[in-house]
């Protein structure tokens, strides 16, 4: 299987249809992440297709010093930030969202449902943190991609990790349904039995 | 070992990614055999990144006819494009 490298290569030499395999690699990845940006099934649509097109026209500069997939994202992320400062007077704006999100979380602290806590909590958490809990949770990458993605070193991007994580943790454990949360555990508790996540990281 | 601070989670937050040097690991599976304290500290660590699993909101969202419907309007427009045109073949001058 060639990389994405030689695929950038074959694309600039003229070989478009190696440009329709670095996006049949990348656009679910891409789709995604921008869904969960934006949670808007049509802008999504146009900020991935946005982002392919100006990766396509811009692949002359790409040197290859982070991977293709960060490159993209990227690219998708700052194609969303302009959507959004160009609609901002039709669309909510970051801080709207996050009051709105914190006044309903609290309204919402008798819920029963974890989940719907567990991703009201998320979209609370500083935009660092959560990128790298979503990349890392969601999207299963290493931290050495997440890192790249972030344009950070690779501790920085563990740390957001570990920080969002404990903050999630803190506010569950804030909420009153949740006090009982695992209290005990059987004496014959092991750790083979716990299962362990078996996520690869490089570096 | 545990404390208030939350400063042990780190570890077992490094334990469950897989980030832990594996001489520290076998410590920290011998300190969950046999303190209870830490064993709860670590399962809600473990239950919580479990949770999150489940979390993705865009997870059931119908992405596929978007991402199909995304490829092809990019690869018409590529198609359309002559930025990275193949190199008109030279013709040679040596005879």
């Amino acid at each position: 299987m060639k990389t994405d490298l030689q695929l950038i290569q074959e694309v600039k030499s003229g070989a478009k249809q190696s440009f329709e395999v670095l996006m049949l690699r990348h656009e679910k990845f891409l789709m995604k992440v921008v869904v969960r940006m934006t949670r808007d099934l049509d802008a999504a649509e146009d900020i991935v297709q946005d982002a392919f097109i100006k990766a396509y026209k811009r692949l002359h500069i790409f040197e290859g010093r982070s991977s293709f997939r960060s490159w993209l994202y990227q690219i998708a992320v700052n194609t969303a930030r302009n959507r959004f400062r160009k609609h901002s007077r039709e669309t909510l704006s970051a801080e709207t969202v996050e009051q709105a999100v914190a006044a309903e979380a609290e309204n919402k602290l008798m819920a029963v449902d974890v989940r719907a806590i567990l991703q009201e909590e998320i979209e609370r958490l500083p935009d660092r943190q959560k990128t790298a809990l979503t990349l890392r949770i969601f999207e299963d990458l290493s931290f050495k991609e997440i890192a790249e993605i972030m344009t950070c070193p690779y501790d920085t991007a563990k740390a957001n990790y570990r920080h969002a994580l404990l903050k999630l943790k803190e506010r569950l454990q804030g909420n009153l349904l949740l006090k009982g949360w695992s209290q005990t555990l059987p004496a014959q508790f092991s750790v083979m039995e716990m299962g362990g996540t078996q996520v690869e990281v490089d570096g | 070992m545990s404390d208030e601070s939350g400063a042990t989670d780190w570890w077992w937050i490094e334990y469950l990614e897989n980030e832990m040097d594996p001489g520290v690991e076998k410590d920290l599976e011998l300190l969950l055999q046999h303190s209870e304290e830490d064993r709860v500290s670590f399962e809600h660590i473990r239950q919580l990144r479990e949770w999150l699993g489940s979390c993705d909101p865009v997870k059931d969202w119908p992405l596929e006819d978007r991402i199909g419907r995304v490829h092809r309007k990019v690869m018409r427009e590529i198609e359309k494009d002559t930025y990275f045109a193949p190199p008109a073949a030279t013709k040679s001058l040596s005879v």
